[in-house]
């Protein structure tokens, strides 16, 4: 058998963890993804981006098996998907968004359960199973029920049970979403670890912070991915995006009277609060002295103005802004052309009359 | 208070308030088609074919005669039997065929004519007689039965003394006395409803309870998420099914044991017939019922769904198969309906074994479709579940 397999998909370093060709969705008339393509790397974290509804859940649906793709491909460790989704199953792990594990079993009887369904069992089961409660650290809860647990816990017993079978591929659906921030960096740690063994990992995320982390990203927007690719080509985006303009940081008090002076300014393009500070673009390269000259005059306390990089949000706040523009005017161009035919039909009418 | 009256405020309620809920709600309810077939279908179709069901009498009872006389006063009376359209003769030669017959419970009654019938009609001085054999199972159809001979047997005695006396002049001393009607109720003598009712209502309960222990099975991890987790694991659906259904059958036979004490012991009604037998129809019977329970539970997308639909197959099921109104009086597309269900058999094995005696050599073939039922809907459900979510 094993012999089939390796003629089958030889596992050549080349081999991707996740490749997706023209990959489509649709429930119903609405699109939910929309011709994706992918490619994603053994050992890679990728970062899987875009806001609520933008179809990162459907996709990691249709890479998991659980949700036919209505055209297009996906492979996911060398199996095409669609045609046996039940031989994938073994390679992957999922962490749904919402905690999918039961309540009422304990972390000891979820982690079993799971374990089970798996087949992980021999005298190597019991090792396998201590090896993830120890990775994960959730040993002194083993007898908790699940349902006592802190959302932090949940996450970690939930990545234990899709841990437990050694996959190769694991799917988190944003995992930090309900966690403090010190629980989301000790979850990125763990991620950071499983890497580093060899384990690929597909990530969704809000936070921008996360998506730093990542070793690729995709951006998802209106089902459609609107970039991908490793730092490098992100960074090249953010090149594209500073061309033209500049960006500065003012930390300052008080802030929304402050904000609300920029605002008002000629040269300044768009100002956002990040924190304690504002991000200013100008299209005006010499825009920083002026900056520091009209708020010097005012009697906001400026604590400092510099120059900075666009960040990774102001790439995709960029690149999303770029997209709605392009539909709304796209959508202005069909009802444009609807009024009209509209009109046209208003005339035959009269005419008919 | 008049302050709140002219904000349109009358004991904390609002008419706003009211307004703008109930309009929400009519918009819900309208675009949720299931639940508008549910709520306007349902009780339609359910009082169309129960009252069906109840609105025809009994009559055309399927009746078994053993006519040993074979000679024209007999023949009379039978004829007048048959008029009245209460009984539906059939003759056979034997009394034991007769007795056969009945014990597989087609045959409601049974009428026995002894050889020297019709030599005492004409005599003029003995009273001819007549047996009749009642299944005593449904006390109220054995009551309506055994009514419905005596009014018979009673036209047919003012008859023969209207026919009699302008021929002879004389009074109808001569004559003789009129027919003696002699009826054996069988199996249950006195006739209690009881008898016939407790065990039905076992099996009633058992069912729903059955239906609903698995009815919730797989919707409620639908909709609690942990069927999405399960979904992505190498879990085979057979295995899913079975693991689901298994833990319910050892409850619900459980249970069975336990009703079937309390019947025997509380409402002193004891199982003439085999404990063994009723037990292993009982094990089928619970596996099809939790078997409905799974294929609901998989058709439908939420817990709300599944008891929607656990109540519409609960009402035929207690007015359809024989609990409360016998099936003989119902139309044949109501006989469908009845036949379609698997309380309509069970109520068939378990009244035959705890009243009758009867066992596995009159009852296989109820078994036998009981456990067709079974597998039917275990393998439906394995079928129809998809680990791919849709």
């Amino acid at each position: 058998m094993s012999a089939i397999e390796m003629s089958a998909s030889p596992k050549t370093a080349t081999e991707p963890a996740i490749l997706t060709e023209n990959l489509v969705r649709t429930f119903g008339e609405k699109i939910a993804v929309d011709n994706l393509n992918l490619r994603i790397d053994r050992g890679e974290i990728f970062g899987f981006l875009g806001p609520n509804g933008s179809g990162k859940s459907t996709t990691i649906k249709m890479l998991c098996g659980l949700l036919a793709p209505t055209s297009g491909r996906a492979v996911v460790s060398g199996i095409d998907v669609n045609r046996d989704p039940e031989r994938i199953r073994g390679k992957i792990g999922y962490m749904p968004q919402k905690f999918s594990l039961y309540e009422d079993l304990t972390v000891k009887e979820n982690i079993d359960f799971y374990s089970q369904l798996y087949g992980v069992k021999g005298p190597g089961a019991k090792k396998r199973k201590e090896e993830v409660i120890e990775l994960v650290g959730i040993s002194h809860y083993r007898g908790f029920q699940a349902k006592q647990l802190s959302g932090g816990w949940k996450q970690r017993l939930a990545l234990c049970c899709a841990l437990v079978h050694n996959p190769e591929i694991i799917f988190l659906d944003e995992p930090t979403a309900s966690m403090d921030p010190v629980a989301r960096r000790g979850l990125w740690d763990l991620l950071f670890t499983l890497a580093s063994n060899g384990v690929t990992l597909f990530v969704t995320t809000h936070y921008m912070d996360e998506a730093e982390r990542c070793s690729s990203l995709g951006y998802i927007y209106n089902s459609r991915l609107i970039v991908s690719g490793g730092p490098d080509e992100l960074k090249q985006a953010r090149e594209v995006i500073a061309q033209g303009s500049i960006r500065m940081e003012v930390v300052c008090k008080p802030l929304v009277k402050t904000f609300n002076l920029v605002k008002g300014l000629p040269y300044v393009r768009d100002v956002t609060i990040f924190g304690q500070a504002l991000h200013v673009v100008s299209e005006d390269l010499e825009a920083l002295p002026m900056l520091q000259e009209d708020l010097a005059r005012s009697e906001v306390e400026i604590q400092h103005i510099r120059a900075i990089e666009p960040s990774l949000e102001d790439v995709f706040v960029t690149l999303t802004k770029a997209s709605m523009h392009e539909e709304e005017s796209r959508a202005r161009e069909m009802s444009a052309s609807l009024s009209t035919n509209a009109n046209e039909f208003e005339d035959e009418e009269e005419n008919d009359a | 208070m008049l302050e709140g009256l002219r904000r349109g405020e009358f004991l904390g309620v609002t008419w706003p308030g009211i307004h703008s809920i109930f309009r929400k709600e009519l918009i819900q309810l309208v675009r949720d088609p299931y639940l508008v077939m549910f709520i306007i279908a349902l009780p339609v179709i359910q009082l169309l074919v129960t009252g069906l069901a109840v609105k025809r009498d009994l009559s055309h009872i399927p009746t078994v005669v053993v006519n040993y006389d074979n000679r024209n006063a007999s023949f009379e009376l039978l004829k007048d039997f048959e008029n009245s359209f209460l009984f539906e003769v059939e003759p056979v030669r034997t009394e034991g065929e007769l007795m056969n017959k009945m014990r597989n419970g087609n045959y409601r009654v049974g009428i026995i004519i002894p050889p020297d019938y019709s030599a005492k009609a004409l005599s003029g001085s003995d009273s001819p007689q007549i047996n009749v054999i009642i299944d005593g199972t449904s006390g109220a159809i054995a009551k309506t039965i055994l009514n419905g001979a005596e009014l018979i047997v009673a036209n047919h005695n003012r008859k023969r003394l209207a026919q009699a006396l302008p021929s002879t002049g004389f009074s109808g001393g001569d004559l003789g006395p009129g027919v003696d009607l002699k009826a054996k109720v069988l199996y249950n003598p006195q006739m209690t409803t009881s008898y016939f009712l407790v065990p039905a209502i076992l099996a009633i309960v058992m069912h729903m309870l059955t239906i609903l222990f698995t009815s919730f099975a797989i919707v409620r991890e639908r909709e609690s998420g942990t069927l999405e987790q399960l979904m992505v694991t190498p879990v085979r659906v057979p295995d899913l099914m079975l693991g689901k259904v298994l833990p319910y059958a050892f409850i619900g036979l459980l249970d069975m044991v336990l009703t079937l004490g309390v019947m025997v012991w509380f409402f002193d009604i004891s199982i003439s017939g085999n404990f063994w037998f009723l037990l292993l129809a009982s094990v089928i019977f619970i596996l099809c019922s939790l078997g409905i329970g799974l294929l609901i539970s998989i058709l439908c997308r939420t817990q709300v769904q599944a008891i929607q639909l656990t109540v519409a197959i609960f009402l035929p099921s207690l007015l359809l198969t024989g609990f409360v109104f016998p099936l003989e009086p119902m139309p044949w597309f109501i006989k469908i309906i009845s036949y379609s269900l698997p309380l309509t058999y069970y109520l068939e094995i378990i009244r035959g074994v705890v009243i009758k005696g009867v066992g596995g050599a009159e009852l296989w073939l109820q078994t036998g479709i009981l456990s067709v039922m079974a597998t039917l809907m275990l393998g439906a459900s394995i079928l129809r579940f998809n680990k791919q979510i849709s």
